[in-house]
């Protein structure tokens, strides 16, 4: 039946479309500088973070009594605390609790996110539209008043804090994720998806997300930082992680106190840098990241 | 334009139902028995006359009838009483709205006036090294949260240069008060003020550009006017159109930072009122200022996009 050269044909061209990603990927994310400075910051941190522990030389938790409140030197890098704690080894400590919260909570927000967007994108009619306005709804509360209501409510502890802030910010994505639904829908690729029979489970999976999950990228990106602002805001005001567990946010609730904030400002100067910087890093990131996976959207 | 106002207005009624029907279902999940928080603890109270203080305070209704009740007095301002300090809770709030205005409209004002010139410079002078500081200044403010901006201000300048006082509102015995006032205002509101500011210069500089290299620009050159007027009144009038939107956009972020603002710098306004009302799990007070607040941003939001239709007159809706 068939020709030879029409079966070559056939076996060479999915092999061409089998590249998803533009080329040259990591390329383009490192010539973005700022963004490999982040990336390499954040990577310094996260590892300083899981070794600390071990590497450091002094115990995150016990009291030091005669060692309180020195100014920062040889052996304390950024001084001690209040209670002789050694700074630098318990911002590194406190960095686990806040990546990780923020990691988790970003993970939920995404997550429920890209299951509204997209069933509000493929199914639409009125699943549409009672979607769109639940996140309309959700989007005009002021988050931060929700959050320290709903915390107060529940109890302070890293599962609440991580459950309310990924249950608080699914909006921004499910309203991405929807929009590149619609823009991807009317492809020719899904109608002939949709006429070779594929469920419609499967064509979302196979076919609709791999399309439209470059934004859903950049933006988690961007909701990391943004989580890890908010769990530090909420640990500074006693409303997070409780000490003694240090987190960044609740090492400077310590220093509200008006003599570790006039006398002693190493206390509070490491870790409020520590997620200054942290965050700072992630958003060039993200701004790397949208610059290198989708190079039609150059600002 | 009257369908589209309508219709728009309709749309808010329903957000803000929705929320509130949102709000009193958080507080009836909240733990633990209002009765319980009304009597106190000293005091030994048998079942019955629990169950009879129920009775008076419409208690043991079901939550539906009991949620249109509370609206209904709620849509008349009166939100009942706070369980901390016993006091009704409009008088608590009217006490504290103009405190907290004051702080607020001051950050707008200082955002408004230093983003849309900052980010007018940065793109009228663009990649210059002016235009690179700026934006990155602009970047880098939007990763530094409040709470830490807010006490390097203290430190730098209440403390080390002392230029400005560092808490409170007011100093008690000042010759003029209206003075005495905005120089309290100053350290609080610039650190409020600066995200919005950051983000004001992001989108004013990025909105210009757009419309700098447009036809009517050109015209505008060639008819021989100065440079200053062509950018401001033929480029930045246009450009300005998205960033109406974007302040209204940002509005809740303004308001939510004003919680950790007013902590840090000590200033008695309702967002240190919420966090006070959350801390003693006063439910009433803080539904009541969830409401109050989410209201003031669904109205900035509805006044934002009649705005933007009026200032552009090539927004038509409806017909």
């Amino acid at each position: 039946m068939s020709s030879p050269a029409l079966e070559r044909v056939v076996q060479v061209t999915p092999v061409t479309f089998v590249e998803r990603r533009p080329p040259g990927f990591w390329r383009r994310f490192l010539r973005h500088r700022l963004a490999f400075a982040g990336m390499v910051f954040v990577v310094l941190v996260g590892v300083g973070s899981l070794v600390a522990p071990w590497i450091s030389p002094y115990d995150p938790y016990a009291m030091q009594l005669p060692d309180a409140r020195l100014r920062p030197s040889w052996d304390h890098p950024l001084g001690t605390d209040n209670l002789g704690r050694d700074i630098l080894t318990r911002v590194f400590v406190g960095g686990r609790i806040s990546i990780a919260v923020a990691l988790a909570a970003v993970a939920i927000s995404s997550g429920l996110g890209t299951l509204l967007g997209v069933a509000a994108g493929y199914r639409g009619g009125w699943v549409d539209s009672i979607i769109m306005r639940i996140t309309d709804m959700f989007m005009s509360i002021p988050m931060f008043v929700l959050l320290i209501v709903l915390v107060s409510m529940l109890g302070p502890s890293a599962k609440n804090v991580i459950l309310i802030i990924g249950l608080l910010t699914w909006m921004g994505p499910a309203r991405l994720v929807r929009g590149q639904v619609l823009s991807v829908v009317n492809e020719p690729y899904i109608e002939a998806a949709i006429a070779s029979g594929a469920p419609p489970g499967r064509l979302v999976i196979r076919h609709v997300l791999p399309n439209a999950y470059v934004p859903v990228v950049v933006a988690s990106t961007l909701g990391v930082a943004n989580a890890m602002l908010s769990e530090a805001a909420l640990s500074f005001l006693g409303l997070g992680i409780q000490p003694p567990t240090p987190s960044w946010g609740n090492m400077l609730n310590a220093a509200q106190q008006l003599q570790t904030l006039v006398q002693e400002p190493w206390v509070w100067l490491g870790p409020g840098a520590a997620i200054a910087l942290t965050v700072l890093s992630i958003n060039f990131m993200g701004d790397g990241l949208r610059d290198a996976l989708d190079p039609r959207a150059r600002r | 334009m009257r369908k589209y106002l309508i219709q728009r207005l309709l749309h808010s009624l329903v957000i803000l139902l929705g929320v509130s029907v949102l709000v009193f279902t958080l507080v009836e999940l909240a733990p633990g028995d209002i009765v319980d928080s009304m009597i106190s603890p000293e005091m030994f109270v048998t079942p019955e006359v629990k169950e009879q203080l129920r009775r008076e305070y419409g208690l043991d209704e079901p939550a539906p009838i009991r949620y249109v009740r509370w609206l209904g007095r709620a849509v008349q301002g009166d939100f009942g009483y706070s369980l901390a300090s016993r006091r009704p809770i409009r008088d608590i709030i009217l006490d504290r709205l103009p405190i907290s205005l004051q702080l607020v409209g001051f950050a707008l004002v200082i955002s408004v006036v230093l983003g849309i010139g900052t980010g007018v410079i940065a793109a009228v002078k663009q990649y210059s090294w002016i235009d690179y500081l700026v934006t990155l200044f602009a970047f880098s403010w939007l990763s530094v949260p409040g709470f830490f901006l807010g006490m390097l201000m203290i430190y730098i300048f209440a403390v080390r240069l002392n230029w400005f006082p560092a808490f409170g509102t007011s100093t008690a015995g000042a010759e003029n008060p209206f003075l005495d006032r905005l120089h309290h205002l100053v350290l609080p509101g610039v650190t409020l003020g600066l995200e919005l500011t950051a983000a004001l210069t992001r989108y004013t500089r990025s909105s210009l550009l757009e419309v700098l290299h447009s036809d009517y620009m050109t015209t505008a050159r060639a008819k021989g006017l100065r440079e200053r007027v062509v950018i401001v009144r033929h480029g930045l009038r246009n450009a300005l159109i998205p960033i109406i939107t974007v302040i209204a956009l940002r509005l809740p972020y303004l308001i939510s930072g004003a919680v950790v603002i007013e902590t840090v710098f000590q200033w008695p306004g309702l967002g240190f009122l919420t966090l006070t009302a959350a801390n003693q799990k006063d439910y009433p007070l803080i539904m009541a200022l969830a409401l109050a607040v989410t209201v003031v941003v669904v109205a900035s939001s509805l006044i934002a996009d009649i705005a933007y239709s009026l200032v552009d007159p090539r927004i038509r809706y409806g017909d």
